[in-house]
């Protein structure tokens, strides 16, 4: 049974990065001072028992997708996922590898893909908000 | 009057978690804006606290009932230690000596420590291994400097020279000419960096080091727990900054600009959080954003080695001061 995201959480948003291959380049700029995420109260939190958002970047291969889910349910609720980049929708440039995890939906509940290759940090950041702010008491933005 | 005291002793704690949270939000503006970041809102730490009171409490399975009571643990020695101090300015509710704060000092770590061993992670576990050391370390430069300063209130025939009431007449400058005065600042910038090993905050925070060992101590932690972490942080740094103010600025503003009654708690009040704010952003905001973490080996060499010959060197030069004069 899955809680909802209650008004409190938006304003408070610590995530969880689990980064393979160039997927470090796309959550990286989100610390610094150009874009700078914490002004949203965004934080990056280094163990999955104090995370609210699961960020997973890069390229999943059939190995590191099992210590993503580990780290999924180690979260505690309420928690969402977010998806970055076209590797975890359809493995990217290493689509025709015998390893590469194709479709990561069909291993953890997804929440929200964002797309581009590397995505925007802008898109990252208004991602992450507004997917917290639609789950927010069950509607709809 | 009794109903005074009852009336603080229920204040105290839940003034100094406001103000404590909202030092820490100062923190953390004041530290994105020293790196041109535009910053968290102030408030932020509020948001963090109410958040994780809402979010679910994980419990490992091979933890003890000491992973789940520790939190309360360092939370509740913290309130004990406020009423000891003279918090905003006033004068303490209860009445103890230094030797005793020193002890209760040792229990929000302690507590720390104990929790981590007992929730079962190994990263948790390292992370307590590593704050052990860090707590044998700070401890030592800071005794000597209040034992220095007990020997001077004892060399001045005070009565009682541990007890806090006789730390709070500006003990540290008196009798001091501009060579002691610089021993004096030696100390203060010693006793600075000894906050910042307290509060595990880097260049010290190597128990909690996010990128080698998981958040370290409270990997385990979530929800209501790491909430109550939190708050303790946020009361550790009050009750830090109060006693280097004991130790070094126990002075008031309400004499010096000769006002009485309720203006006088007033004035005292604000200038207590201004020497507090400035306390904070020395030892803390300026090292967090200007140097990075050391290793375990190094922190050792640093309190045990640099910062003890540090005050040494400092009571050295008040005692040289003191026979010239
Ligand atoms: S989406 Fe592009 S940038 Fe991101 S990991 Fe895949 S190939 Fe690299």
């Amino acid at each position: 049974m899955r809680k909802e995201f209650s008004k409190p959480m938006v304003k408070s948003i610590w995530i969880f990065e689990w980064i393979n291959s160039c997927g470090f380049s796309e959550v990286l700029p989100l610390d610094s001072s150009k874009f700078d995420m914490e002004r949203f109260g965004i934080k990056a939190v280094s163990s999955p028992r104090h995370a609210d958002c699961l960020l997973i970047g890069g390229y999943q291969t059939l190995k590191s997708i099992e210590i993503a889910k580990r780290i999924y349910e180690q979260m505690p609720e309420p928690k969402c996922v977010i998806a970055l980049g076209s590797c975890p929708i359809s493995g990217g440039m290493y689509w025709d590898s015998y390893n590469t995890v194709k479709k990561v939906d069909k291993y953890i509940p997804v929440d929200l893909w964002i797309l581009g290759c590397p995505p925007r940090p802008e898109a990252i950041i208004d991602g992450i908000i507004s997917l917290v702010n639609a789950i927010n008491g069950g509607k709809n933005d | 009057m009794w109903w005074i005291t009852l009336i603080e002793i229920a204040v105290f704690p839940i003034v100094a978690i406001l103000l404590g949270l909202l030092l820490l939000g100062i923190d953390r503006k004041v530290a994105a804006r020293m790196q041109r970041r535009v910053g968290p809102p102030i408030l932020q730490p509020f948001y963090d606290v109410r958040k994780l009171f809402i979010k679910d409490t994980v419990i490992p399975k091979k933890s003890t009932w000491i992973f789940d009571f520790m939190p309360l643990l360092s939370v509740v020695s913290l309130f004990i230690i406020i009423l000891y101090l003279p918090f905003m300015g006033l004068s303490p509710v209860l009445h103890g000596d230094m030797v005793f704060i020193l002890y209760l000092l040792i229990l929000p770590s302690l507590a720390k420590v104990l929790g981590g061993i007992s929730s079962g992670s190994p990263y948790a576990a390292v992370g307590s291994q590593r704050e052990i050391t860090n707590m044998m370390g700070y401890e030592f430069p800071l005794v000597t400097i209040i034992f220095f300063m007990s020997w001077k209130l004892f060399s001045f025939g005070v009565a009682k020279p541990f007890s806090v009431a006789s730390f709070t007449s500006g003990v540290m400058w008196a009798g001091l000419g501009t060579l002691g005065i610089a021993g004096a600042l030696l100390l203060l910038f010693v006793m600075l960096l000894v906050i910042a090993g307290e509060l595990s905050r880097p260049p010290f925070d190597v128990s909690s080091a996010g990128e080698e060992i998981a958040g370290g101590i409270t990997a385990e932690y979530s929800g209501r727990n790491l909430g109550l972490f939190y708050i303790a942080d946020a009361l550790k740094l009050i009750v830090l900054t109060t006693l280097v103010v004991v130790l070094f600025f126990p002075f008031g503003i309400s004499g010096f600009l000769g006002i009485g009654g309720w203006f006088a708690l007033i004035a005292d009040s604000i200038f207590y959080f201004i020497k507090v704010l400035l306390l904070m952003i020395f030892s803390e905001t300026v090292l967090k954003t200007s140097v990075s973490r050391l290793k375990v080996t190094q922190l050792v060499n640093a309190y045990w080695g640099s910062l003890l010959m540090l005050s040494l060197l400092g009571i050295f030069i008040i005692f040289i001061d003191m026979v010239l004069s």
